[in-house]
């Protein structure tokens, strides 16, 4: 049987994902030095908050339940092939940092870097280079660090999109994190009316809209 | 070079190869191997849907796996070294591959500090309250106390035993349910036991007592520093009665831990690791869930992304999963790779 889909911000996700739910705003409103370090003005700041929380709610569900160091070390060894698992609260898969350091190297001017306070990266596809990428993959810092990136890179990449509101900026934001940022705008819109989120392993029975989650959560951090 | 002299070289060498052994003078130099499945050309792992570790000693060893890069299907299952399909629903393969298993593929192996799970409802410790305002903790029939204060109760994951923390006006006190007791000054916090339930150790904050705590006030400026200076120092203290310490305030709960391989106590100050109190070796780049060490207390082998390396230098590719154990006296290491990224294989190293 095909998994119930739908998009509905008007959906109480509170209530759809219950303890996950409650848990993932435990875990951000117990460590405000993530906001803080996100180092943004307060709406982009509520914004980055909102495109990872549903990440940080599928994470409450898959943490024992993954066995991530073995595909770690798979990743370390044999590179690209074996990229595509989530690390860590925001869910950031080795593929998507792969090509967040290569936009940053890229895209940005040595005074954004130093702005930023983060250099460029080692552009090279080496054991060593991989290791290092897992390693800071590791870190919660880290991670804070590669979501500032992402904002900054959306900008740039989307910066001549118009967007009608707030929120329609963060569902386009949202999905991009999701589902890759790299395919341009049309597909972005086209992937926003889209539903696969879930907090199953395998086979679910119901998806969600990834970006209506991300603006559930954003209407509660603005009430 | 007469017979004489060449008899005492050959006993000399045959000497010192025994004493170069050292502790590990009877390790393999090389692990056997043996090969648990080859992948077929083009057949891929679907990562987060395969188990590649030890369940007890034994490989467990569970793929599921799609014949492209692209991950369509069909699938197909390896398990119990027997191998099934095609399956048309990753849905399908996926119940083959985990139907009837206790645990479906997770984190249970990916630490190597013990983390003991709960025990029986019916074998938790309760912490009650007794005559004079004191609390006592019941277990199994017995009471231990009373004291002003019990702090934690926690039992094995068989329910055989209980440790717990608790303090009086003049002490703090850790205690086990076969009737051991220690005593000391200071703030007792998190408690730890072996996976055999027989060791036990708490780290406990300063060493001033509650009532001494409760006269502070009474002390001049510069005593009063002082003292709230030493109270943040932090010691251990096990239950058959040692004591390390004092440790800087960078000594936290998980600077001390039991391994899953190991009834020995563990502990790391700067980069020094430390064995029952005793310095073990230097590590600057340490992580104590990759850490292996041996039953035996003599041998240990550290994993990181690239390699595992063995205490008497040897270092192999890295494992995707590894088990220390005790076989015949003797510590066995397994663990297991993926060998040109086509090959699962078991390692195996005594020593």
């Amino acid at each position: 049987m095909a998994p119930q889909t739908g998009s509905d911000a008007g959906e109480d996700y509170r209530v759809i994902f219950g303890e996950r739910y409650a848990e993932a705003e435990d875990y951000l409103a117990e460590r405000p030095w993530i906001a803080e370090a996100i180092r943004l003005p307060p709406e982009e700041m509520r914004i980055a908050l909102s495109v990872v929380f549903p990440e940080i709610i599928r994470f409450s569900f898959l943490q024992d339940k993954i066995q991530l160091r073995a595909l770690k070390v798979l990743y370390v060894q044999y590179g690209r092939k074996y990229a595509n698992f989530s690390v860590g609260h925001f869910q950031m898969k080795p593929s998507f940092i792969e090509q967040i350091e290569a936009d940053w190297n890229r895209l940005s001017s040595a005074e954004e870097k130093a702005a930023l306070g983060i250099a460029s990266f080692d552009p090279g596809d080496t054991s060593e280079a991989r290791k290092n990428r897992v390693l800071r993959l590791d870190e919660t810092r880290w991670q804070v660090d590669y979501l500032r990136l992402f904002m900054a890179i959306m900008r740039k990449r989307y910066g001549n999109v118009t967007f009608s509101s707030v929120e329609d900026r963060l569902r386009f934001y949202a999905t991009a994190y999701n589902a890759g940022y790299s395919g341009g705008a049309e597909r972005l819109r086209r992937r926003m009316e889209e539903s696969h989120f879930h907090l199953e392993l395998f086979s679910p029975k119901r998806t969600y809209n990834y970006a209506d989650v991300a603006v559930f959560y954003f209407r509660r951090l603005d009430e | 070079m007469t017979k004489t002299m060449r008899r005492f070289n050959f006993a000399l060498s045959f000497l010192i190869v025994l004493a170069c052994g050292g502790p590990w003078g009877f390790a393999q130099d090389n692990p056997t191997a043996t090969t648990v499945y080859t992948l077929e050309p083009g057949e891929k792992i679907l990562n987060p849907e395969s188990t590649i570790a030890f369940s007890a000693d034994e490989a467990d060893v569970v793929l599921a796996l799609a014949k492209s890069e692209e991950q369509n299907p069909p699938y197909f299952v390896f398990r119990d070294g027997k191998k099934t399909g095609p399956y048309a629903k990753i849905g399908d393969a996926l119940r083959a591959a985990y139907e009837g298993r206790e645990n479906t593929q997770g984190r249970q192996y990916e630490c190597a500090a013990y983390d003991p799970g709960e025990p029986p409802d019916s074998a938790r410790p309760e912490m009650d309250s007794a005559a004079g305002s004191k609390q006592v903790v019941r277990f199994k029939g017995k009471t231990f106390g009373p004291y002003i204060m019990v702090f934690s109760a926690r039992a094995t994951p068989d329910g055989a035993t209980a440790f717990y923390t608790a303090g009086d006006n003049d002490k703090a006190w850790f205690g086990c349910s076969d009737g051991r007791v220690v005593s000391f000054g200071g703030i007792p916090g998190e408690f730890k036991f072996s996976p055999d339930g027989k060791n036990g150790a708490v780290m406990v904050e300063g060493k001033l007592t509650l009532a001494e705590m409760n006269n502070l006030t009474k002390l001049p400026p510069d005593k009063l520093a002082a003292a709230m200076n030493d109270q943040e120092k932090k010691f251990l203290h096990t239950i058959d009665g040692r004591s390390f310490g004092p440790f800087g305030s960078s000594f936290e709960a998980s600077s001390f831990w039991y391994a899953k391989s190991s009834n020995d106590l563990f502990y790391r100050v700067g980069d020094d690791v430390f064995r029952n109190g005793a310095r073990w070796f230097k590590a600057g780049s340490f992580d104590r869930c990759r850490f292996y060490p041996g039953p035996d207390g003599r041998t240990y082998a550290m994993s990181t992304y690239e390699n595992i390396v063995f205490s008497d230098g040897k270092s192999f590719p890295s494992p995707l999963d590894v088990i220390a154990f005790e076989r015949g006296g003797k510590t066995i290491y397994r663990w297991i790779a993926l060998e040109d990224d086509k090959k699962i294989v078991v390692y195996e190293r005594t020593m």
